[in-house]
């Protein structure tokens, strides 16, 4: 395997991988854009994904979301790398300005869903271990709750609060700033 | 379509996955969820995500936060306020009634270090100690072992003079701390230009000065480099900039003039006037957004484009509070980021750390006054332990609580 690395990667940069959703519907997806999932680069790395990769944890209208998430952070790792060896030209440098603006835009369209989709992306990313999307989400998750009250955790979360009054009283009193 | 009633979502992202979502929370809303529940309370105080939020924080870092330090009003307290760089509300973080500094700068590793000069009658010069955050060797200072060396006695009261004299703390960057020795005690040039002290060996050694006077300078951190700033405000012929020197090589000490910042151009007053203009660091990722921050003395904030070669101002509320005192001789402000770690550990806390001591707690508090009392003597960490303020209140707490009259029955048999 080791000797044909080399003469495989135009081949492989051209490489169609069809992913299965778990409502049985199927994405075709260059590798480039399928191997941004962790998951999916070491089921390639060990040449099982031939007739297909099944994700019996994603449903189809995840899956799509994902994909299009990939397609657009794939192009977008494809040039950071070759721009690097022109980094200190300024005129590129506004050309990548304006891309990376251009994926925060997306980004941020991308997180405009209800909150039962933000969470189904979030185990998606962390079952296909895809970095990006898993900070991405979390992080809007995080933003969503960081002003919150304790109550209003409770209540948002369904969790029961089973400290007892002096606990939760000890709590606030060791950081009582946090609760101002 | 099936349908996910809301609490199963929310079961599925409970483990793992909300442990990520709460990564990413700033320091105030994880210490308030800590509140939340008892499960809540237990991860966020573990260690293990403290470590985590840790390696988070370090993968991505947040944007630092501008500290400002200023007297309040009446003198007798100071007050510190943060404000983030991107520009929205300030925050009084709290006012410290009392505060006295020796030379003490906070590390990545958090470990304070002290330098400082011994008195008269001490045989030793200098000193110097440290202090881990959060160890377990509980509140105590120690000294690092060897001591401040004789050959960096020199360089070490250069450094303290020009600390003290400047108000310049040390430097931390790359595991080192940084004092400047100021050359002009000296009456041969030093080759040394700074003076360095590893976190990691604990030792001391030197960085050879760039090829100036090191004289109006102070040294920042910028791009995970260490610079020195030259302060040519007045001086001739340039006049009116700065410049910012990189060291690009530790073991060679080769610096280089890596940026001019002109100052002159756009709004001299702002710059000519305070008697102390500092570069204090920089923010922005890539090549393009990068900036670099300037504070003076008379608590403005601007941030400098290297790009462009423009400059901006950060507004803030802080210039309000403090406008009409005297103009210090020191820059008042500087990055921070937020961290976990708690400070100070007392060595109660330490010793209830350990799961085996929580247990033994709770045993202990279980037994009558009687035995608790007698108890002290088993070893040191039980004596601490029942000694404790807070043992004897909870003591109270757990007896009250469960109260019940004792009555002895004293019968005499007859017959």
């Amino acid at each position: 395997m080791a000797s044909a690395g080399s003469g495989d990667e135009k081949a492989a940069a051209a490489a169609m991988i069809t992913l299965i959703s778990s409502d049985n519907e199927k994405f075709e997806v260059t590798e480039a854009t399928a191997t941004l999932s962790q998951t999916i680069r070491h089921m390639i790395e060990d040449g099982c994904t031939d007739g297909g990769v099944p994700l019996p944890n994603v449903t189809s209208k995840i899956l799509a979301r994902v994909i299009e998430y990939c397609k657009k952070h794939a192009t977008a790792a494809a040039g950071e790398e070759g721009s690097s060896s022109s980094f200190s030209d300024a005129a590129f440098l506004e050309v990548d300005r304006a891309f990376l603006e251009e994926l925060e835009e997306f980004d941020d369209a991308f997180l405009e869903v209800d909150r039962a989709t933000l969470f189904d992306l979030i185990l998606a990313a962390n079952y296909l271990d895809i970095k990006g999307l898993l900070n991405l989400t979390c992080q809007k998750v995080a933003d969503s709750v960081k002003g919150k009250t304790p109550e209003q955790i409770r209540e948002m979360y369904n969790i029961v609060n089973d400290l007892t009054p002096e606990e939760e009283a000890e709590i606030r009193r060791e950081t009582q700033w946090a609760f101002e | 379509m099936p349908k996910i009633s809301p609490s199963s979502v929310v079961a599925a992202l409970r483990d793992e996955i909300m442990t990520e979502v709460l990564l990413r929370l700033p320091i105030k809303s994880i210490l308030r969820f800590r509140a939340v529940c008892r499960s809540w309370a237990a991860l966020l105080s573990s260690e293990e995500f403290c470590s985590l939020h840790m390696e988070a924080t370090e993968a991505s870092p947040t944007p630092p936060k501008l500290l400002f330090v200023s007297p309040t009003t009446h003198f007798d307290s100071t007050a510190v306020c943060s404000c983030s760089l991107m520009g929205r509300a300030d925050d009084l973080l709290f006012t410290l009634d009392y505060a006295r500094g020796n030379f003490v700068d906070v590390t990545k590793e958090y470990k304070v270090v002290r330098l400082f000069q011994g008195r008269f009658h001490e045989i030793e010069p200098f000193f110097c100690e440290i202090y881990t955050i959060n160890s377990d060797s509980g509140d105590n200072w120690r000294p690092v072992a060897g001591g401040v060396p004789f050959r960096f006695c020199k360089f070490a009261s250069s450094a303290i003079l020009n600390a003290v004299q400047n108000k310049m703390p040390p430097l931390f960057i790359h595991g080192f701390l940084h004092w400047l020795i100021n050359p002009l005690v000296f009456i041969k040039m030093p080759r040394a230009g700074i003076l360095s002290f590893s976190l990691t060996s604990e030792t001391f050694s030197w960085v050879r000065s760039p090829p100036f006077v090191v004289s109006q300078v102070h040294l920042v951190e910028l791009d995970g480099h260490l610079c020195m700033v030259r302060d040519l405000r007045s001086g001739l012929p340039t006049g009116g900039m700065l410049e910012i020197w990189k060291l690009k090589d530790y073991s060679s000490g080769d610096w280089s003039l890596n940026h001019r910042v002109d100052l002159s151009g756009h709004m001299p007053r702002e710059f000519l006037e305070p008697k102390v203009v500092k570069v204090i660091g920089s923010f922005g990722y890539s090549e393009s957004s990068k900036r670099i921050i300037i504070a003076t003395s008379k608590h403005k904030v601007f941030t400098y484009d290297p790009m462009s070669k423009t400059l901006g101002t950060i507004h803030s509320t802080m210039e309000i509070r403090t406008s009409h005192q005297i103009e210090p001789s020191d820059i008042r402000f500087s990055l921070w980021r937020e961290s976990l770690v708690p400070v100070h550990k007392t060595k109660e806390e330490i010793a209830l750390s350990f799961p085996l001591a929580k247990a033994t707690r709770e045993i202990l508090l279980r037994l009558p006054a009687e035995s608790a009392h007698q108890f002290k003597l088993v070893c040191k960490q039980w004596l601490r332990l029942i000694r404790s303020e807070s043992f004897s209140h909870a003591f109270r707490l757990h007896k009250n609580m469960d109260r019940r009259l004792k009555i002895m029955l004293v019968g005499k048999g007859s017959g």
